[in-house]
């Protein structure tokens, strides 16, 4: 380990001795090759062990240790010291979410209006385990691939002004994955689930930011998958409107 | 907002009125967004316009004299003209994200589906311009 330092600015905040958080500075080993979640294991395992922050898999997958580094939303595995050398590095819970402790954040809102999205496939008819899988073409696999890479991660809300002055948004990774089963050529939920996403919590509230797409560690794209159900779901009213007796495609 | 359990003292942060000045892209979006007051603003020029050449010539052109061609007013076109700018941009940069092509079982680079937005609307400002400029 090298004798250089950096400074790790942390939000702290323990509930049961404080009523707003507060911050903390530690000075930790710098080397190019660390990332932001090491500096905060280092904090954890050499400096204070009172640190609360949720991490896992450490190579941009889990999910899990999506932090505010400097202001913006990041994964922290993936976030290397030496883009912010010899600068201060701050370190905040993300943003929009309410804090649990430290830069844990309760993240119960997401997870329930992703439920209400019903992101698995509805099949028009269930058919028995002995017919088979339901099969796709490459080109139909494509359709929807983009949008089936999103890890949950949470930095697209932290990014959305709109869910943070509108918390009843039901949000980009949401709404994304909804696009996502909506695109799937196995799936005949769409009807169900644009009544879910059409309403004043859904794709209307969104006045296309656009950060949550660039924030996104795995390119899945929101603000595009919600531009996009706006259009699906409006040509889906007027051909009942239009054509009331023509079946919902799908 | 669902929340975690009541026994969690959670902590909310308010949002800072200044959010829009984090970045430079909140910025950006703000700008978007204000264009289309200019571009309202200017719909009821147009509308007062329209109502001034309905009155007769002369007060058309006194209307044109003593209030449009005044330096406020220019400069107010100019502010609009800026905004529209933006507004039709961003617009037609829009459509290479809502737009998906598929040629086959490939899509088409969204940049090529933009492209065909502005190739539009230069097509359509120039055919405009001719007809305008013959008349």
């Amino acid at each position: 380990m090298s004798a250089q330092t950096v400074t790790l600015t942390v939000t702290r905040y323990r509930p049961e001795q404080e009523d707003r958080p507060t911050q903390q500075s530690y000075a930790v080993p710098y080397d190019e090759d660390l990332v932001v979640l090491d500096a905060l294991n280092f904090i954890k395992d050499e400096l204070d062990g009172s640190l609360s922050y949720r991490w896992s898999c450490r190579m941009g997958i889990c999910g899990s240790c999506g932090m505010m580094v400097n202001g913006t939303p990041k994964l922290t595995c993936s976030a290397f010291l030496r883009d912010y050398y010899p600068n201060e590095i701050v370190v905040e819970p993300l943003t929009n979410f309410p804090i649990i402790r430290d830069l844990v954040i309760d993240m119960s809102d997401f997870i329930v209006k992703l439920g209400r999205m019903q992101p698995w496939i509805v099949p028009a008819q269930e058919k028995p385990l002995s017919e088979g899988e339901y099969r796709q073409t490459p080109a139909q696999v494509e359709q929807y691939r983009q949008f089936s890479m999103c890890i949950n991660c949470m930095l697209c809300y932290a990014a959305c002004p709109v869910y943070g002055m509108e918390p009843l948004f039901i949000g980009p990774a949401a709404l994304a994955l909804a696009h996502r089963y909506n695109m799937d050529s196995r799936d005949a939920g769409r009807a169900a689930r644009l009544q879910e996403v059409i309403g004043s919590e859904g794709i209307a509230e969104c006045t296309y930011v656009g950060e949550c797409t660039v924030v996104c560690p795995k390119h899945v794209d929101p603000a595009a998958a919600i531009q996009r159900t706006k259009v699906v779901a409006t040509a889906d009213y007027y051909r009942s409107l239009l054509m009331p007796w023509a079946k919902s495609p799908r | 907002m669902i929340e975690a359990p009541p026994e969690l003292k959670l902590y909310r942060r308010p949002m800072a009125r200044a959010w829009w000045l984090k970045n430079r892209r909140y910025t950006l979006y703000m700008l978007r967004e204000i264009s289309s007051v200019f571009i309202g603003v200017w719909i009821v020029l147009f509308l007062v316009q329209l109502a001034q050449l309905g009155s007769g010539r002369e007060a058309y052109q006194g209307f044109v004299a003593g209030f449009l061609r005044s330096p406020i007013v220019i400069i107010l076109n100019l502010a609009i003209f800026v905004f529209v700018m933006v507004h039709s941009i961003t617009w037609n940069q829009l459509t290479g994200v809502i737009q998906v092509v598929r040629i086959g079982d490939r899509e088409l680079p969204s940049r090529y589906v933009a492209g065909g937005a502005f190739a539009t609307w230069l097509v359509a400002s120039l055919v405009i311009a001719a007809v305008m400029l013959a008349a």
